[in-house]
């Protein structure tokens, strides 16, 4: 048997977590799956929980001069309501799961769970975001490539919680982005392809292929310096490490995405011509 | 020890012990209501919604404990009021429900609709019903109920 905390403040929280290991449960859109048990059973969780949705610390969404902040604590349908946030992130989780695992799942949930199919991380991978991080120690602030290290593993340090995401502003000129899945509704996705078209230069983040968020900064510049569609879509190929699992195959996934990408060159290639 | 309360149809409970015990056992075996069904265990197939304070929630994936200090409504409650007389008249006027295991969900997700009081496309309302599975009906019947309760309101308007 586990023991369940619901402490009243975040302070409280990191004292706690300070203390012993446990496992913060948010929405609980993921963790009370994975801990699945009978009707009626207790919930089959492998250590001690931490109630943190409640926490008001991590609520909210602001903006700065230079970027979004994004409580861990924001729900998908919040994000999707915001009047602050751009509109490539709104749509991009506007096309997750369904309206009432929107209003549980929390943005913090999503990232920390670190599924290779999470929609959320292509986001924060475009957009170069940082994560903020909090313990009884003090605070660190961690790029969101550096924080997930593979499926389901991250940096989070035991005695951590992720209190914030920051997503850089710039000025977006266009986006791209299209959702593989079974259905078109309340689907996992097969792939996930982002494309963001910025004053400055192009970002392009692939989700659920690899396990964790495809982004090349290299293969970005010969995009923007308008190398060929074939050296492109090769560059990209020597980068995918899929393999064949429940949604999809290895071969499916990776023609899809070089589907994805190539269309998108096409299409993009017409626009600087026109 | 902190004193834990939550609302359940208008009354207020203590919550006791583990705090990751689902929203939908609470409910059904400690308070012996069983408008809220049980079936995919996993969120996905919506016959287990609730109103907290007045949005739907999966109750199956809701720990005990992110309810604290707020209100749940079942379906047991929402059938008392008129909006959900209006909701009901239609499921039956159309013939919506067959074996009715789904339709207490689909009836919360109908709700969560209407009061966004606003128009919708039928690719939007299958959007909004998504997470609402029916293996009877085949689903037009319930597409075409959400289509007529949209029209009356923009009737009264």
């Amino acid at each position: 048997m586990f023991d369940s905390y619901r402490p009243a403040t975040l302070e409280e929280a990191l004292e706690l977590m300070g203390k012993k290991t446990l496992i913060p449960l948010a929405g609980g859109t993921d963790l009370m799956i994975r801990a699945r048990n009978f009707q009626g059973a207790s919930r089959n969780f492998k250590g001690d929980v931490i109630l943190i949705a409640h926490l008001n610390a991590l609520k909210g969404i602001t903006e700065t001069e230079e970027a979004y902040v994004i409580g861990a604590n924001v729900t998908q349908a919040e994000m999707v309501a915001s009047p602050i946030l751009p509109e490539f992130v709104r749509h991009v989780v506007a096309e997750m799961a369904t309206p009432a695992i929107r209003n549980a799942a929390t943005l913090g949930g999503n990232i920390v769970n670190a599924a290779s199919v999470a929609d959320t991380l292509p986001i924060l991978y475009a957009c170069d975001a940082k994560l903020i991080l909090k313990s009884v120690k003090g605070e660190r602030i961690v790029n969101v490539e550096d924080f997930v290290l593979a499926k389901y593993k991250t940096d989070r340090h035991p005695d951590e919680l992720l209190i914030s995401i920051v997503l850089p502003k710039f000025q977006i000129q266009s986006y791209t982005y299209q959702k593989m899945g079974q259905r078109k509704a309340s689907i996992l996705s097969k792939v996930s392809f982002l494309a963001l078209c910025t004053d400055h230069d192009v970002r392009i983040a692939i989700g659920a292929l690899n396990d964790t968020v495809l982004r090349s900064k290299e293969i970005e510049k010969m995009i923007a310096q308008k190398k060929p569609k074939t050296e492109i879509l090769s560059a990209y190929q020597a980068l995918y490490q899929s393999h064949d699992d429940k949604r999809s195959t290895k071969a499916y996934k990776e023609r899809v995405v070089n589907n994805l990408i190539g269309k998108w060159l096409d299409e993009k290639h017409e626009v600087n011509n026109g | 020890m902190m004193r834990y309360e939550f609302m359940l149809n208008g009354t207020s409970y203590m919550v006791e012990g583990d705090l990751t015990r689902r929203l939908l056992d609470v409910i059904r075996e400690d308070h012996g209501l069983m408008g809220t069904k049980e079936s995919c265990q996993e969120g996905e197939c919506g016959a287990c919604l609730v109103f907290i304070d007045d949005e739907i929630y999966n109750s199956c994936l809701v720990p005990i404990g992110n309810v604290i200090d707020h209100s749940v409504v079942t379906i047991e409650h929402f059938s008392k009021s008129t909006d959900y007389e209006r909701i009901a008249k239609a499921y039956l006027d159309t013939g919506a429900v067959q074996c009715g295991y789904c339709t207490p969900g689909m009836v919360m997700a109908t709700q969560a609709l209407l009061k966004q009081d606003k128009k919708f496309t039928l690719d939007e309302i299958k959007l909004e019903l998504s997470g609402n599975l029916c293996r009877c009906t085949g689903y037009q019947t319930i597409f075409e109920v959400v289509e007529k309760l949209l029209e009356e309101v923009q009737e009264d308007v």
